[in-house]
């Protein structure tokens, strides 16, 4: 499989940060050298603001939710299989972690049960 | 040894979870209406759950990915996006219809008022999910679940005519009535393949780490456990239709369903039924709550698992509880939890093609599948169900409006 | 392309089945032919005597008995909003009177219960 295809196959799977943690999908994908016949994967692409390239409902979708995009060079994946794995965490990728949602959830008792 | 143990334990918890509110409505109804003749729906219905359970378990097992995951990733973004809109809306009106059946069996067991019922549903329901480990709730919610056997005890103790029973699971349709006939074979098809048990089943699998290896159990879950709770579905459908049937009476209401097992069995039947109804309800209501917010997690990539502790999967732990806040309000409108569960059903048949197609066709790709993929016998049920999942998805409306639900 | 076509047609599809349930649950509800009502009085009749002679013959539990009665007796009551004639009227409250005293008398009521639902037979021919 080329790398090509490789990449586009990659497209809404789930991406794994270096310590297995979920963050987030292939929202799209940024690809170079399509005009010039040797097309690759430039970045990945996540945040639902990603997903302006994703059609009609994509970009009503990407209106509602109003987050931001994060780009992920093609070089920061690790390994490809049933996730896209990462060679970082998602902290120093940019990428969320759910902060806000865990700062809401861990001021309840019981939280950690 | 061990291991034949733990399969059986699963089962068990499965069968006393495989009834929910809506199985009870539909066969109770199904058998007050036609008797025994519509044994033959809820046979294909639980071929039904078995042959998509069976596939998402094998998905999951294989390629590590849940129901939804395989959503977006075959369907892509948009499509995917309709088919999670659509599930999540009938998940929360199961939510809705469970909560509120919680509620009714409680004010059955304790007289005490209909909405102060509800709050403490809510708030009972809430520190169950947020404290208790999922294994024991899994145990305590499917092991007392099992209490609905009365219901089986019954129908042997109202000497129908068995000859009669067996001739219901041929399927025949020469009834005056085809619109109320129609309804209710949808229902029956659609209460059985109810689809937060698969997005249940299948996050699961994935939570679980199941490899190929465990393919076996996976099949035996399948096969046995929804055997099973076909046999409660067949018991509350032939106690009905041998008591209420012959009096003419239109079970309404869950109090009804209760009279069912009361009548032939007297104090004790009652008790049993309504304690099995409660935890068969309850233990459907989380694991609706949970179904919808692994639906969620699955489709935008969260942390998300019922292992994990609440801080753990945030987003996941904030999605399951505004989903049973929202079902308490709608039930807390004051409308009738059995209209909700009827909706509810007839909703989901509709939105099923979308979510079953996905996982179909993800179980037939060797990328994914490697050699675990379906093979002829998997795909003659695969390609069979989805055929009659969409001819029910189309017919679901028209007959719930020509049928005026059910009524004639 | 082909996606946002796709795209377009699910919200219709959507909004038409909406508005179905809309109207249909501004219509849903009991019927108005006479024969029906009496065959729906008869159910109520029929499963308040079932009822009755459990909680005579002590095989039921207070709580149940009460709520399950006062269920039946809102039944009736949405029934008897649509019923028109005399006989169907006199029945809907015989058998909400009867439902009344169940908790209390269950004997008399099962007796009661008995006789609407034979009528409730009677009128449905």
């Amino acid at each position: 499989m080329s790398e090509i295809d490789l990449g586009l196959g990659i497209l809404d799977h789930q991406l794994v940060d270096s310590e297995g943690h979920h963050c987030g999908k292939v929202d799209d994908l940024e690809l170079e050298g399509v005009r010039d016949g040797t097309p690759r994967v430039a970045a990945i692409l996540t945040g639902s603001s990603a997903w302006r390239g994703r059609g009609l409902l994509g970009r009503l979708a990407a209106a509602i939710a109003r987050g931001r995009t994060v780009r992920i060079p093609w070089e920061e994946v690790k390994e490809v299989h049933a996730e896209v794995e990462l060679r970082r965490t998602a902290h120093e990728l940019r990428l969320a972690r759910e902060e806000h949602a865990r700062r809401v959830v861990e001021r309840i008792p019981g939280a950690s049960l | 040894m061990k291991n034949v143990f733990a399969i059986a334990l699963g089962i068990l918890a499965a069968i006393g979870g495989f009834v929910d509110i809506g199985d009870i409505v539909f066969n109770t109804a199904a058998g007050a209406t036609f008797g025994y003749e519509l044994l033959w729906a809820v046979v294909i219905g639980v071929g039904g759950i078995i042959t998509y359970a069976e596939m998402c378990g094998r998905v999951a097992a294989v390629s590590e990915r849940a129901v939804f995951d395989a959503v977006r990733e075959r369907l892509g973004f948009q499509v995917g996006l309709v088919a999670l809109v659509a599930a999540q809306f009938v998940n929360l009106l199961t939510i809705a219809a469970e909560v509120g059946g919680v509620a009714l069996v409680l004010q059955l067991l304790s007289g005490l008022p209909y909405r102060a019922l509800l709050v403490l549903a809510l708030l009972a329901l809430a520190l169950v999910l947020w404290l208790m480990p999922f294994s024991w709730i899994e145990r305590v919610f499917g092991y007392i679940g099992l209490a609905l056997l009365v219901f089986a005890v019954a129908a042997i103790k109202l000497h129908p005519d068995w000859a009669q029973v067996a001739r219901g699971f041929v399927p025949k349709a020469e009834t005056d009535n085809l619109a109320v006939y129609g309804y209710y074979v949808v229902g029956l098809i659609g209460a059985a393949m109810i689809p937060y048990e698969v997005y249940f089943y299948s996050s699961g699998a994935v939570e679980e780490g199941w490899r190929p290896k465990d393919l076996g159990v996976n099949r035996a879950n399948a096969i046995v456990g929804y055997t099973l709770g076909g046999v409660l579905s067949f018991a509350l459908m032939i106690s009905a239709g041998a008591l209420l049937l012959p009096q003419g009476i239109s079970p309404e209401h869950l109090g009804s369903v209760a009279l069912v097992a009361e009548v032939p069995l007297g104090q004790i039947g009652l008790i049993l039924a309504l304690v099995g109804m409660l935890f068969a309800i309850s233990g459907a209501a989380i694991d609706s709550v949970f179904a919808g917010a692994y639906n969620l997690g699955q489709f935008f990539g969260w942390e998300w698992g019922k292992y994990r502790h609440n801080a753990g999967a945030p987003r996941f732990t904030i999605t399951w509880a505004v989903m049973l806040v929202l079902g308490f309000l709608i039930v807390m409108t004051g409308v009738d939890p059995i209209l909700v569960t009827e909706l509810s059903v007839v909703f989901s048949v509709v939105a099923l093609p979308l979510t079953y197609l996905p996982i179909l066709l993800v179980a037939n790709d060797r990328a994914y599948m490697g050699r675990y993929g379906n093979g002829v016998v998997g795909n003659v049920f695969g390609v069979f169900y989805l055929a009659v999942l969409v001819v029910v998805a189309l017919a679901a409306i028209p007959l719930l409006i020509a049928s005026n639900m059910g009524q004639g | 392309m082909r996606a946002a076509r796709t795209g377009q047609n699910v919200p219709v599809r959507l909004a038409l089945v909406l508005v179905a349930v809309a109207l249909l649950l501004a219509g849903c509800g009991e019927s108005t032919d006479p024969k029906k009502q009496a065959e729906d009085l008869g159910s109520v009749a029929a499963e308040g005597a079932l009822l009755a002679h459990d909680a005579a013959d002590g095989a039921s539990t207070g709580p149940f008995t009460r709520v399950h009665s006062e269920v039946l007796r809102e039944d009736v009551h949405k029934l008897e909003a649509k019923l028109k004639q005399r006989p169907l009227v006199r029945l809907a409250d015989e058998i909400s009177s009867a439902l009344d005293e169940l908790p209390d008398q269950p004997d008399a009521a099962a007796r009661r219960l008995d006789d609407a639902a034979d009528r409730a037979d009677e009128l449905a021919q």
